[in-house]
């Protein structure tokens, strides 16, 4: 069966059915959030660039900020009738491209940590993860089996 | 928000002044390579910041890039570069070797690629502020080797934090006997854009 390629560009958030693939090509320092019910053949994807909203405020509505983002991205699954209980996540991304270190959390960096803390807080499990180091990737979701294939330059490919 | 638009006048200054910088960026190119280079007209857009990845590629073409942040009047975020594939090719020529010699990515040719990098921005920032009067300071060079989709995201998201759109100027050099096609993109912020713009006014009233 051919598979339909959805793609998920920055600061989008899709969902994605038996057969879809959610897909988001290139990332680097953005963290992709792939959020899933354990049973059905139902996901979404968040393509989230920045943790929060510059400044600390939130902001509803905005899928650029993994904060707001994750926050919308579980609304939208339990729109769709999946329990909180019965969500997973798999978290891709949040690489330090460049090396100009002047000691500080990269983006990258608090982009993983605040999308951990933000699935942890609403009890949803983190079961595979590919972050951080210093190469960009690119994620394929198998919405069917839940599986990711992971591409980059640096490393090969990868599934999880 | 809205997104800014540019007068035809405001973009032609811009034009002019992104034609300074490229003419000595590329002079100091072809001094380094010891070849020729020419320069197309710079493109500038205005865009918001999670649109450039895409505005930019929609491949996952690799490239060497050098990048820089830029501090002072202007804050900006400048970005050269090089497929991946001609690499080796300007090492032969910045480093005199016969075309074809080099065929390892060491620390000796990491450190020149971005000194090629550096020494090309600083040019492009040198002229510029020179001629509209505003300081500006680049950071240490970082290097990357990746998907160019990759990169321009993780600039983009710096950006993200300081402003919802940029100003994208890119220049594109071209070294004719290779084909060698650098493009080199300085990034400034919402706020550095206006002083840039103002800055030009001033200099082409008062001139």
């Amino acid at each position: 069966m051919a598979e339909d390629v959805i793609k998920v560009n920055m600061g989008e958030l899709k969902i994605g059915r038996g057969g879809d693939v959610l897909a988001a090509y290139g990332v680097g320092s953005c963290v992709i959030v792939a959020c899933y019910d354990r049973g059905l053949q139902l996901a979404a994807m968040l393509h989230g660039i920045l943790p929060e909203k510059p400044g600390g405020r939130r902001q509803y509505g905005e899928n650029k900020y993994l904060n707001t983002g994750i926050d919308n991205l579980v609304k939208l699954l339990l729109k769709e009738g999946i329990s909180l209980k019965n969500m997973e996540a798999k978290i891709f991304g949040g690489a330090k491209m460049f090396d100009i270190s002047n000691g500080q959390e990269t983006i990258g960096e608090r982009n993983i940590r605040t999308a951990k803390e933000t699935l942890s807080a609403k009890g949803i499990p983190v079961i595979a993860e590919d972050t951080g180091s210093n190469y960009g990737r690119s994620i394929e979701f198998y919405v069917t089996d839940k599986k990711a294939v992971i591409k980059s330059f640096a490393a090969g490919t990868k599934e999880l | 928000m809205a997104e800014s638009k540019l007068t035809d006048f405001q973009r032609d200054a811009l034009k002019e002044l992104g034609n300074i910088g490229a003419g000595s960026a590329a002079s100091a190119l072809s001094q380094m390579l010891g070849r020729d280079i020419s320069i197309d007209v710079p493109s500038i857009v205005m865009v918001p910041v999670e649109k450039m990845a895409e505005m930019i590629s929609r491949d996952a073409r690799i490239v060497a890039a050098v990048y820089m942040r830029i501090f002072g009047d202007i804050q900006a975020r400048a970005l050269i570069i090089f497929p991946q594939d001609k690499v080796f090719l300007l090492l032969d020529m910045l480093m005199r070797r016969k075309l074809g010699q080099t065929k390892e990515f060491g620390e000796t040719e990491q450190s020149a690629i971005k000194e090629i990098g550096n020494i090309i921005i600083s040019a492009y920032l040198n002229s510029i502020s020179k001629f509209i009067g505003l300081n500006a300071v680049p950071s240490v060079p970082a290097l990357a080797v990746d998907m160019v989709d990759a990169i321009f995201q993780t600039v983009s998201a710096e950006l993200a934090e300081m402003s919802s759109e940029a100003m994208l100027i890119e220049n594109e050099m071209t070294e004719e006997v290779t084909n060698l096609k650098s493009k080199m993109f300085i990034i400034p912020d919402r706020a550095s854009m206006a002083r840039i713009l103002e800055a030009l006014n001033n200099t082409i009233k008062g001139a």
